[in-house]
């Protein structure tokens, strides 16, 4: 028995040295998507912070957006992350940061919906679990015994040893703003977009009570909350409208959010430009800089001062 | 209830506490519970109801045959055991997967989707204990054990969970003496064990999966190049799972107080395809030897090296039908029937071309031999692994052309399985050629080994896959 004791204080004592250890170097990452770029969001306190998937990442320039609205921007998007990573992002920024003047959060039809793979990537918060309750809940979506693993200080750093060393050996750009823009051009036309993929499943509960949270949120700090959706190749006019038009009811319905429609304006540029996208669903470098411009222009009229956020209850143009 | 679970942690710690404090005469009953619990939990009743069935009419048969002094109604005994073990089988593994494939041909070419899934959740387990039934009649019959008369400890020798889905697959001399005597539990004894299987299985075997699924899922996009790499790794992935199961199954078993049968000896260090099964899946490699290969051999005697290569073929067509109904396995089966049968013709030749040359015991014969055998068994894992028939000749045309882009999805994921690959290579080749490391026996238990299983279990947490993927020879 005392061997077992002492098997078990072994065991504890060595995993928690190596999270401590883990979570020291872990802080001092500014780049990488296994949670570098979580630290890298949280330093910055711009006035626009923009949100969302490799689609947010790779399509919005905060250079643009920053010579349009003459406002600090910055790019927090991530590749493979979706809403459950902005609302854990957003959740980690405001307890430090004062509130931005806008948030922009990319959009896909079923970014309400359940998901799995969602849930799994949810991890690059994983070194945050214990310092969010918003992190543990989502977390404890994947699985009931997610506690239970996570009650090993180390295991937050599981599958990322690796990549931790090769982030902190890699050393980031200071000016880095968060966006990356793709480099060369569709060869050939991929496969069209289903219309089942304008249909998504119902909204997940869980997920609407915490657009209803993050609209609260930015209602009381006077934060306007703008969802954006970005062209892909081929979008299916009919399909994105009705999604669109689901959407804006929805937002209606609760409040404190709006939906920024560019889907007139971005089917006049891209549609039928293959040499703007990098892939089906990835513009490339000549296409963010476009839809950029294009965006920032639409965001401007919304930022102006007459249009405060209860103005913008009212749905887009 | 996968070995690699939460679930099964917590299971066998508090099975491990109850037996604590249970008295060691006793204990067989705790685990007879226990394991038919473990088997329950895959919440498939019919399961319980065939390892009822098979556990009443084997135990049934042996205890008639033992009695029984007329050879003709051993023998007739013999037989009629043989036949309700191979009937509920095939009911249980081959019928739903040909029924859902709606005929014979279409289920054996694996065209129809779904047919592995459907006759998996149907028959998990079954394939082992039924086998290990087979066995014990005839050795029985063969007088090489005795029948056992207390019900309990015959049942809990075909279910004892450690062994119960994935094998090894025991003799009745083996195990039964141990269940029935008294079990000695020792946490230490079979730690070091269980978490070198979960280390296997977590950071090598699932970590490498996510290449080998990558490519092989979608393998008509990938090069030739690609498939050969993913080709080798699968043949990674596929030893640290199932060797990985086994080592997990005798730590556990030995926590338990019971030694099961070795079932791997490291395989890729095999000089000949014969070595290779020598210690590959040792257990059901004796079995098809001892029950299947020598009976025939001895049938077809007078064919000489010709009876022996025929019997070599029908053994291993019989190994590729075990593990499902799909030409894969079938072509899998009989291409290592086909290894060890040009063997018999070859290896006389062999081995006098290794004298006249004088290099018969030169290291630089077992390098390349090891290496031509790996490649052979490599080959055949095509078939294994392939979707379908022709999905394997497809990657095997491309394989042979190993031109194009090598896919690599993700460098540090590639990096993250390298370094674990390495370790358990140097490991295997200090065991193989050097001073083996000999896993502490009871009581041996001392503080390096408990450093080093500490370490162990703090590197498994930090480099394992914990999505709950399931064995691979969890579907035989």
């Amino acid at each position: 028995m005392r061997r077992f004791l002492l098997f078990v204080l072994l065991v504890v004592g060595l995993d928690q040295a190596a999270g401590f250890l883990l979570n020291r170097l872990y802080l001092r990452t500014r780049s990488g998507e296994s949670g570098g770029l979580i630290n890298l969001a949280l330093d910055q306190q711009p006035d626009v912070l923009v949100l969302g998937s490799s689609r947010a990442k790779h399509h919005v320039s905060p250079d643009v957006l920053q010579a349009r609205l003459s406002a600090s921007v910055f790019n927090a998007g991530i590749n493979g992350q979706d809403f459950l990573y902005a609302v854990m992002l957003l959740d980690l920024w405001t307890r430090t940061h004062t509130p931005p003047k806008a948030i922009l959060l990319h959009v896909d039809p079923g970014f309400l919906s359940r998901s799995e793979l969602e849930l799994q990537t949810a991890s690059v918060f994983s070194a945050y679990y214990h310092q969010s309750e918003r992190v543990r809940t989502i977390f404890g979506l994947r699985s009931r015994y997610e506690w239970v693993k996570y009650g090993s200080s180390a295991y937050r750093f599981n599958g990322k040893v690796f990549p931790l060393i090769k982030n902190l050996v890699t050393t980031p750009d200071p000016r880095f703003n968060g966006y990356i823009g793709l480099h060369g051009a569709l060869a050939r036309a991929p496969r069209p977009i289903p219309a089942s993929d304008y249909q998504p499943p119902a909204p997940w509960d869980i997920k609407l009570h915490y657009l209803q949270e993050l609209s609260d949120y930015c209602r009381q700090h006077g934060v306007r909350l703008i969802l954006f959706h970005s062209p892909r190749f081929d979008e299916n006019v009919t399909g994105l409208d009705a999604w669109s038009k689901d959407l804006k009811t929805l937002l209606a319905a609760h409040g404190g959010a709006e939906f920024l429609d560019l889907a007139e304006q971005s089917h006049a540029v891209f549609a039928g430009h293959p040499e703007l996208f990098r892939d089906g669903s990835h513009l490339n470098a000549r296409g963010a800089e476009l839809f950029s411009a294009l965006l920032a222009e639409e965001v401007a009229t919304r930022l102006r001062p007459s249009s405060g956020p209860e103005a913008s209850a009212a749905p887009t143009p | 209830m996968a070995f690699n679970s939460l679930q099964f942690l917590l299971f066998l710690a508090c099975l491990y506490a109850v037996l604590l404090v249970t008295k060691p005469q006793s204990r067989w009953l705790g685990l007879l519970a226990a394991s038919l619990l473990f088997y329950g939990a895959l919440r498939a009743p019919h399961l319980l109801l065939v390892l009822a069935l098979v556990t009443a009419a084997t135990y049934g048969i042996g205890i008639r045959m033992g009695r029984a002094g007329a050879a003709g109604t051993r023998s007739r005994l013999l037989w009629s055991g043989i036949a309700i073990n191979l009937v509920i089988l095939a009911l249980m593994k081959y019928l739903p997967v040909l029924l859902a494939n709606r005929g014979f041909p279409a289920a054996l070419f694996g065209m129809a989707d779904g047919a592995r899934p459907l006759g998996m959740l149907l028959a998990i387990g079954v394939s082992y204990f039924v086998f290990q039934a087979i066995s014990y009649l005839v050795d029985i019959y063969l007088e090489l054990a005795e029948p056992e008369e207390h019900f309990g400890h015959f049942a809990l020798y075909l279910a004892f969970f450690p062994k119960l889905l994935q094998g090894p697959i025991e003799r009745a001399g083996d195990l039964l003496p141990q269940l029935k005597g008294r079990l000695e539990l020792d946490f230490f004894s079979g730690l070091p064990l269980f978490l070198w299987g979960l280390f296997k299985k977590v950071v090598i075997a699932d970590r490498v999966a996510i290449y080998v699924n990558a490519v092989y899922n979608n393998a008509e996009h990938h090069s030739g190049l690609s498939l050969l790499l993913a080709t080798y790794v699968y043949a990674v992935q596929i030893y640290c799972d199932f060797s990985g199961y086994t080592d997990m199954a005798l730590g556990a078993a030995r926590m338990l107080g019971i030694n099961l049968t070795q079932n791997f000896n490291r395989p890729y260090f095999a000089t000949s395809i014969a070595d290779f099964w020598r210690r590959w899946h040792i257990s059901f490699s004796r079995w098809i030897l001892d029950y299947i290969f020598k009976p025939l051999q001895m049938q077809w005697r007078e064919l000489r090296n010709w009876g022996t290569a025929a019997a070599l073929l029908v053994t291993f067509l019989v190994s590729g039908i075990w593990h499902g109904a799909s030409w894969g396995f079938v072509v899998w089966g009989l291409l290592h029937g086909l290894y060890l049968a040009s063997s018999v013709f070859c290896r006389p030749l062999q081995k006098r071309l290794h004298k006249a040359l004088g290099i018969e015991k030169t290291g630089l014969l077992k390098l390349w031999q090891v290496f031509v055998t790996f490649n052979l068994v490599s080959f055949a894992w095509i078939f294994f692994r392939a979707d379908s028939l022709g999905a394997a000749w497809m990657i095997l045309g491309r394989i042979l052309k190993p031109t194009g882009p090598l896919y690599i999805d993700d460098s540090l994921q590639i990096l993250q399985s390298i370094f674990p690959v390495v370790f358990l290579a140097l490991f295997e080749l200090k065991q193989e050629r050097f001073t083996p490391w000999r896993w502490p026996q009871p009581g041996e238990f001392a503080a390096r080994e408990l450093l080093a299983c500490g370490a162990l279990a703090i590197v498994i947490i930090l480099l394992g896959v914990f999505d709950g993927s399931q064995f691979i020879y969890f579907q035989f």
